[in-house]
């Protein structure tokens, strides 16, 4: 029987002798139902070259301690990454590999004193009001267009909310107030005003736009540089992979990217000067789940609009904050949300124009951003410059900028259905945030780093359906077979229990 | 350490403990009695013997009402089905409401709101179809369709697929975009594009747009108390009334004409006996809103159970009733019989593929008689938007002029 298996083991060792053979002939094998981790395989000397030549080509000069040789392999494996010309083959390359431990991150912070963590993990400088070009822009016309049809909006959907829960004779909580009155006012506001500007001149970027409600959005990326967790998963690794999950209220796309607001070589995104918060993300209470990374800004790859232009989101998950922290700490947590939830969406984004964790951005992204539960008003603006923070090809060249409007009220309360106290500011600049308009780039390329597709119909649609698969995190249900049973951890695993070789 | 999500039941059910325990019992049964001789030593000492149950006292356990408990202990009262409910009421109602299938579908509804029914749409909205079919920009519809029902990122748990052909052979469970969101997400959609394309004509969004708006009214009939509670999943209100769909003449000629009769069966059918309601009625809108006259009502099918097309249209026929009597009731007070102008509303209903429009008019809320003049409904459909579509082949057997007539649906001036 022993004899069987090594046969058999050495037969499968051959076979795989074989396949790399010919991959490094720059042939692509693929078998399809068989869950067959990747293409790649690392580079071995080519046999084929001539022993003699006149000018000699000597091969890099790679660091041959263990580390180093790990490095490198893992460097080769960036590069094969960049070289896949399509955004699903790098997706299902990268997160088909393992089932990563990750640290769950959410728009809202769950501990006391997030701010700087986030900072620190997002690598983001915050800076406080907008940027000078939505304060140039006018909108006088516009709103004075709007502005009886937008104060009616804000009265009849807080006024609507109310009465809805007559019919079930319940006491809403406050959460879900805030969840209806900013989810309404939302839905109508921006249907008002994209509709408005999309027949004017000013705003013909959005007859093209596409409004989407409650979107899966989710990114991934890695970070260096935190001090080692006694209770880590894996316990040779520095880096750790961040997991951010979410669900926005509505997202509106675009088909051309906004333009940058600062050039990438601009002193104020130049430089890593954003203080280092080295705690282990245990320490603020975040969990580590090992799951398949996913990547979704909110729609699968092939759809039409696919540049972020805004992101708006619904106040619920501070309302609980709220009762526990003062006004300071609240505006930090807002501040932490409106950040979160760009860099979140942006680097989602960024993985379908072929950019990846280990593969830098090469032009700047810019989102908007808008917090609300109908009566408090958050404004953000965001430029990713950089997304890859991994320890083997972070330069420490580049910070992103976040610009906060800071917490603006709209009106002081609605008493018999009039709106008391209105601040007109709130209504202005969300017309500013719609009248900015994308620019298609023709000076560089948007998506560098992919290439013509040159897979068949077969390939593509397995492809496809087993990212997908990944992508969904169903549960194993073979799980129980990894399952260690309690009395192996204390009779066998424990460091006092005595060596037993025959017991399984 | 990992620590998986797992099923015990497999490693502990491995052995099969029934077995022991019925050899156990096979083993303990074949015991005997044996006599020491204790009784008769014990006699002997004058020591009375009693039977051994007299003496061992069974344990009753108490058995706590539970409703007869304090506030946080007992079950909340809001989710009794009982005469415990604060709002059960002795007097029953017959519900009709969302999930309300009605068996005999358009005749069955028609018989109970008293109303008299013409195919096709209405004359002026009929008149805007080549307006609406010019405007209309397919590619922007297409591209909607497929944004609600392909390019959306959502894998949720869906529910099981039943295999046919081999009913024992199950399906791999799959994750994708459920029902509800597909459908809502379509409407939701082209409701905005319908939007764009008004904005386009008139400059301007004027009208109110509200989600998830409820309706409900009492009516009597025939002795009997019906109780309409009826949702729109979007609604659309403008400034002034919808102008009537038939005219004066029209409206008195419909004297003559006779309801469709559903005998044998009587009305009541399908309709819930419901105790528990409050009798206030319910206008959906704040009485301080501008624009406070009902336009277009849009009503989804959005759960997975299969209803036949004259069951769908029934329900659409109900909401419109529903929202046009509570308008009415709005308008002219709660005991108002024969209107002195009818109240006018449109509505739109689907089911993913598959769209129908009515045009309805309230003329008289006296539903109890079968004389007198009636209500009006003109119902145009069903049509099919697509038939199938899919990543893979797009959107197969687009109808174009679909989306058109519910495009003239929402540029129906007022």
């Amino acid at each position: 029987m022993a004899a069987r298996r090594m046969c058999m083991k050495s037969l499968g060792r051959r076979i795989s002798h074989i396949s790399r053979d010919i991959v490094n002939q720059n042939f692509l094998i693929r078998t399809y139902g068989t869950p067959t981790a990747s293409a790649y395989k690392p580079d071995r000397p080519n046999q084929d070259l001539q022993e003699y030549v006149e000018i000699p080509s000597y091969p890099e000069i790679i660091d041959s301690s263990k580390e180093g040789r790990k490095k490198h392999a893992r460097k080769q494996w960036y590069k094969y990454v960049q070289e896949l010309p399509t955004v699903e083959q790098k997706l299902l390359e990268i997160i088909s590999r393992q089932k990563y431990p990750a640290v769950i991150l959410g728009p809202v912070s769950r501990s006391y004193d997030l701010l700087p963590f986030q900072q620190y993990c997002t690598r983001t400088n915050i800076i406080k009001g907008l940027p000078e070009i939505y304060q140039g822009t006018n909108v006088d016309d516009v709103y004075d267009k709007l502005k009886q049809q937008l104060i009616e909006v804000v009265k009849v959907q807080c006024c609507q909310f109310s009465r809805n829960y007559k019919i079930t004779q319940q006491k809403p909580t406050e959460e879900t107030v805030s969840r209806g009155q900013g989810g309404g006012v939302l839905d109508e506001m921006t249907s008002l005003i994209s509709t408005t500007l999309a027949v004017s001149d000013e705003g013909q970027h959005l007859a093209n736009a596409e409004i989407s409600h409650l979107p899966r959005c989710d990114a991934f990326w890695w970070h260096a540089g935190f001090e080692k967790s006694k209770i880590t998963l894996v316990k040779d690794i520095d880096d750790i992979c961040f997991q951010y999950v979410d669900q926005p209220w509505l997202q509106v796309r675009t088909k051309n990217p906004l333009p940058e607001i600062f050039n990438q070589d601009d002193p104020a995104c130049l430089g890593n000067d954003i203080p280092p918060v080295k705690y282990h993300p245990r320490v603020y209470g975040h969990c580590i789940e090992r799951r398949y990374v996913t990547s979704v800004p909110g729609f699968w790859p092939g759809s039409e609009c696919e540049y972020g232009y805004m992101s708006l989101h619904t106040r619920d998950g501070l309302v609980k904050r709220a009762k526990m922290v003062t006004d300071i700490d609240m505006e930090d947590c807002i501040n932490g949300f409106g950040m979160m939830a760009s860099f979140g969406w942006l680097v989602a984004l960024a993985t379908y124009q072929g950019f990846t964790p280990f593969n830098e951005l090469t032009y700047p992204l810019v989102t908007q951003t808008v917090i609300t539960n109908g009566q408090d008003w958050d404004f953000f603006v965001y430029q990713l410059n950089t997304m890859s923070f991994h320890s083997d090809i972070d330069h420490n060249t580049h910070k992103n900028i976040c610009w906060t409007s800071g917490t603006m009220r709209l009106f002081e309360d609605i008493v018999d259905g009039e709106v008391t106290g209105l601040n007109d500011d709130v209504f202005k600049v969300f017309l500013k945030f719609f009248v900015q308009a994308p620019k298609q780039q023709s000076e560089f390329s948007l998506k560098p780093y992919t290439g013509e597709d040159t897979r068949s119909e077969e390939e593509k649609i397995a492809d496809r359906e087993r990212l997908r698969r990944l992508l969904s995190n169903r549960p194993n249900p073979f799980e129980y077979k990894h399952e260690v049973p309690l009395w192996k951890w204390i009779y066998k695993r424990h460091k006092d229990a005595p060596s037993a070789p025959f017991l399984k | 350490m990992f620590v998986p999500t797992m099923k015990l039941s497999i490693s502990l059910c491995k052995q099969h403990l029934g077995r022991m325990f019925k050899s156990k019992w096979r083993v303990q049964s074949q015991r005997q009695v044996i006599d020491v001789g204790i009784p008769s030593l014990v006699q002997e000492q004058n020591v009375p013997i009693l039977n051994a149950l007299d003496v061992v006292k069974e344990i009753k356990s108490e058995v706590i009402d539970i409703n007869s408990l304090p506030e946080p202990l007992c079950e909340p009262p809001r989710l009794r089905k009982n005469e415990n409910h604060p709002d059960w009421k002795e007097n029953c109602v017959l519900l009709i409401n969302r999930n309300t299938r009605l068996i005999e579908g358009e005749k069955h509804i028609l018989h109970l709101t008293k109303t008299i029914s013409y195919s096709g749409l209405p004359l002026n909205v009929k008149n805007l179809l080549p307006i609406a079919l010019e405007m209309t920009d397919n590619d922007l519809v297409q591209r909607s369709i497929m944004e609600a029902l392909v390019w959306d990122a959502t894998q949720v748990k869906l529910p099981k697929r039943i295999n046919k052909e081999n009913p024992g052979l199950d399906f791999p469970r799959e994750y994708g975009i459920p029902h509800t969101r597909k459908v809502t997400h379509l409407l939701y959609n082209l409701v905005y594009l319908c939007q764009l394309f008004y904005a386009k004509k008139n400059g301007l969004w004027t009208r109110t747009k509200i989600t998830d708006a409820f309706s409900k009214v009492f009516l009597e009939k025939e002795g009997k108390v019906l109780l309409f509670r009826m949702p729109s999943d979007v609604l659309t209100s403008t400034s002034r009334p919808l102008s009537p769909f038939a005219t004066k003449e029209q409206v008195e000629s419909t004297k003559d004409q006779a309801v469709p009769d559903i005998f044998p069966l009587h009305f009541s059918l399908d309709l819930q006996e419901h105790h528990i309601y409050t009798s206030e009625e319910i206008y959906p809108l704040a009485p301080s809103c501008l624009n406070c006259h009902f336009h277009t009502l849009h009503i989804t099918h959005n759960m997975v159970r299969y209803w036949h097309q004259p069951q769908k249209l029934a329900r659409a026929v109900a909401v419109c009733f529903t929202f046009a009597a509570a308008q009415a009731r709005q308008k002219f007070g709660p005991t108002v019989k024969e209107l002195t102008s009818p109240v006018c509303v449109q509505c739109a209903y689907l089911d993913g593929p598959v769209w129908g429009f009515l045009g309805y008019q309230l003329n008289t809320l006296n539903i109890n008689s079968p004389e007198g003049i009636k209500n009006q409904v003109w119902i145009d459909g069903p049509y099919n938007l697509y038939e199938s579509c899919d990543q893979a082949s797009g959107i197969q057997g687009y109808n174009s002029e679909t989306f058109s007539k519910f495009l003239s649906l929402h540029l129906n001036e007022t």
